[in-house]
């Protein structure tokens, strides 16, 4: 699973009252607002992959899940942001904050690896956490400096029992990421499964929509990558796992026949992780999903 | 008889005179001549309409009205035939009463609630659950069994929690002592799960015995007052019905989109095991057979070590499910539309079968 996947899973589950990972931040009564949103700030675009906000606190965290690579105009952008607290006020109805007149937010870059010697994050007062963790060894979240926000002051930082493993269904993969493609193929199997149990065909708008909850929000560009992926998926199911089980609707493009029969026919082939690991491999040898 | 039952108060006047002889007969002889004199009423989990039901149905040979969501149904299975009364008042949890024999009574049950696809289910109600019930009146007795049986190989649990064929059957007052040692005792509480229970309750005057299953069967074995035994079905309905609208309303993700983004709502829920999952990969393996009693389809992928993850469909109802999976936890997902009945099914027959200590953390329960 890639490090931008397991960043954002991270940052929704921290603001989720469960057993098991830590709430730190479901504590203060922060909740995940937003997912890979888009506002525009002073006639710039900032995309901020994660916005966490507590309305007893009238705050917000806005993050930005980052692998190995800074951009500095991104940055920019950031506190740019960070100065016009009203864009996100506009941009996303907090409905829960019980004072939005004294609202604030926090940028922060957040990161697997240690990026915080990086010489942008040194010259500037933008707070990056760090989630030292693999997903079956725990979490240790440490953050470079202190949050503005007292309350955030005091969560940080979060120190979790080494024996937990993080959720990762908050948000299941990205189509751009190489290493989310086993859940690519996956999620797009169980949908197909889905669709075979409760009707006859289903076409790729039904199985985007289904697999990818951002699918209304995302670019056109992006849409391309992920109709070309998905129907390649199909294809090759087509031609090789699924073959005689699942068929191209005559006359209507796009369209797929599925049954019981498809869905037996999957059982039947789907006996532990290999079969999604071949699959995957098949499918995308290259290096990126979106270069396939 | 049954042609002269025209009503929801005739019905009811013909399983008093039932109950009261089964009880007469109890009473006199220590036995009944046969177990159709019982009462017997089952719990259906409903996603569909009575109408559809009794449409798709191929067991309902014949159907007749007598009241408002009451029908007299004359059902055919693998050779039996019997006669039901269905009452779908309560259009989510359906009430099946039955004089049928036992044996007969429960294989329909079983068809009807275990059919792929037709959109009916029954409870599956947790250790504790039954536990509460127990608290309600006075103890009669319990079933405890064995691990396994058609959920996993008897090998596989054998080898992980190592118990033989083993199974207890305790009826009568003096046997509450056994149990409460079986209940204190962690160890044999993670080896033998509660299939059933029996207890007999009082109002006043009145009382009932019963006889109630894991999955909602219930069976009136002697008492003064019907109301007694249909309160018992109402009060485990209600209890039942509490734990699904938790789960419903707090656990399952759903994705509001925004003006610029999307919202998460809803976590997913979490299963802790008493007993350790040596091989998960195995273990997945049984959950998502796409057999009984689990009825998980979906495939399996390895996030890490100990680690994996099962993306899948319940074949009841074709509703999506993700199951995260180490050693000692499940999480499990549910989205927007989600049965409930879905998580304590598998919550349910995973402390029927693997480990009857596992605990479920549901929000506010």
């Amino acid at each position: 699973m890639s490090p931008h996947t397991v960043q954002i899973n991270g940052w929704v589950s921290l603001a989720k009252d469960r057993r098991g990972f830590s709430h730190s931040l479901a504590r203060y009564e922060y909740e995940c607002d937003l997912i890979e949103s888009e506002m525009e700030v002073a006639d710039d675009i900032v995309h901020p992959d994660v916005v966490l906000t507590s309305g007893p606190n009238n705050h917000s965290i806005v993050a930005e899940c980052k692998s190995k690579t800074l951009d500095e105009d991104q940055l920019r952008r950031y506190q740019l942001l960070e100065g016009n607290s009203d864009t996100l006020l506009q941009n996303s109805s907090l409905d829960s904050l019980v004072d939005s007149s004294i609202f604030k937010l926090e940028t922060c870059y957040s990161s697997l690896s240690d990026l915080s010697t990086r010489k942008l994050l040194v010259n500037t007062d933008t707070t990056f956490v760090q989630f030292k963790h693999s997903p079956s060894s725990g979490v240790l979240i440490k953050n470079s400096i202190e949050f503005d926000s007292t309350t955030l002051a005091s969560a940080f930082p979060i120190n979790m029992d080494p024996d937990e493993a993080l959720p990762t269904e908050y948000y299941p993969f990205d189509v751009d990421q190489q290493e989310d493609s086993e859940q690519f193929v996956s999620t797009v199997i169980q949908a197909l499964l889905r669709a075979a149990l409760v009707k006859d065909t289903t076409d790729i708008e039904e199985v985007l929509e289904e697999v990818h909850f951002h699918w209304n929000h995302i670019s056109d560009e992006k849409q391309d990558r992920f109709i070309t992926e998905t129907e390649h998926l199909l294809q090759y199911l087509k031609r090789k796992e699924l073959q005689g089980y699942i068929e191209n609707v005559a006359d209507a493009e796009g369209k797929w026949r599925v049954s019981a029969q498809t869905a037996q026919a999957l059982q039947d082939r789907m006996e532990g992780p290999e079969f999604v690991e071949k699959i995957a491999q098949e499918i995308s040898p290259q290096t990126s999903l979106a270069e396939y | 008889m049954s042609a002269e039952i025209n009503s929801r108060r005739g019905m009811l006047e013909f399983f008093q005179a039932r109950l009261v002889g089964t009880q007469k007969n109890l009473a006199e002889e220590q036995k009944l001549d046969d177990d159709q004199k019982m009462v017997k009423t089952y719990i259906i989990e409903s996603n569909i309409e009575v109408s559809e039901f009794l449409e798709q149905t191929d067991e309902v040979k014949d159907v007749r009205q007598i009241g408002d969501e009451l029908h007299v149904l004359e059902i055919k299975y693998r050779g039996e035939e019997g006669q039901y009364y269905l009452d779908s008042s309560d259009n989510r949890f359906w009430s099946l009463y039955t004089l049928s024999g036992s044996q007969f009574a429960r294989r329909t049950f079983e068809k009807l609630t275990t059919t792929d696809g037709n959109g009916l289910d029954h409870p599956w109600i947790p250790n504790d659950t039954q536990r509460e019930v127990i608290g309600w009146g006075q103890f009669k007795g319990a079933g405890l069994k064995k691990l396994g049986d058609d959920a996993f190989p008897p090998e596989y649990v054998n080898e992980q929690v190592g118990i033989g064929d083993f199974r207890l059957n305790l009826n009568g007052d003096d046997t509450q002592q056994i149990y409460s040692m079986f209940k204190q005792n962690t160890d044999i509480e993670k080896i033998l799960s509660l299939s059933r229970i029996k207890i007999r309750r009082e109002k006043g005057d009145e009382y009932i015995t019963e006889r109630i299953t894991s999955d909602g069967a219930f069976t009136a074995r002697g008492g003064s007052d019907i109301e007694l035994h249909l309160d018992t079905v109402e009060k485990v309905k209600d209890r039942y019905r509490e734990l699904i609208n938790l789960i419903e309303e707090n656990h399952l993700l759903s994705y509001d989109e925004v003006d610029h983004g999307t919202r998460v709502n809803g976590s997913h829920l979490r299963i802790d095991l008493e007993n350790q999952i040596d091989d998960i990969e195995e273990f997945i393996s049984h959950v998502v057979s796409g057999g009984k009693p689990f009825r998980l389809m979906g495939t399996t992928t390895k996030l890490k070590d100990e680690y994996y993850k099962m993306k899948g469909v319940d074949l009841h109802n074709g509703d999506k499910i993700t199951l995260e999976v180490g050693p000692t936890w499940i999480r499990v997902y549910l989205y927007e539309g989600a049965c409930g009945n879905t998580a304590l099914r598998l919550f349910t027959n995973l402390q029927q079968h693997y480990d009857p200590a596992a605990t479920m953390d549901i929000e506010n329960v």
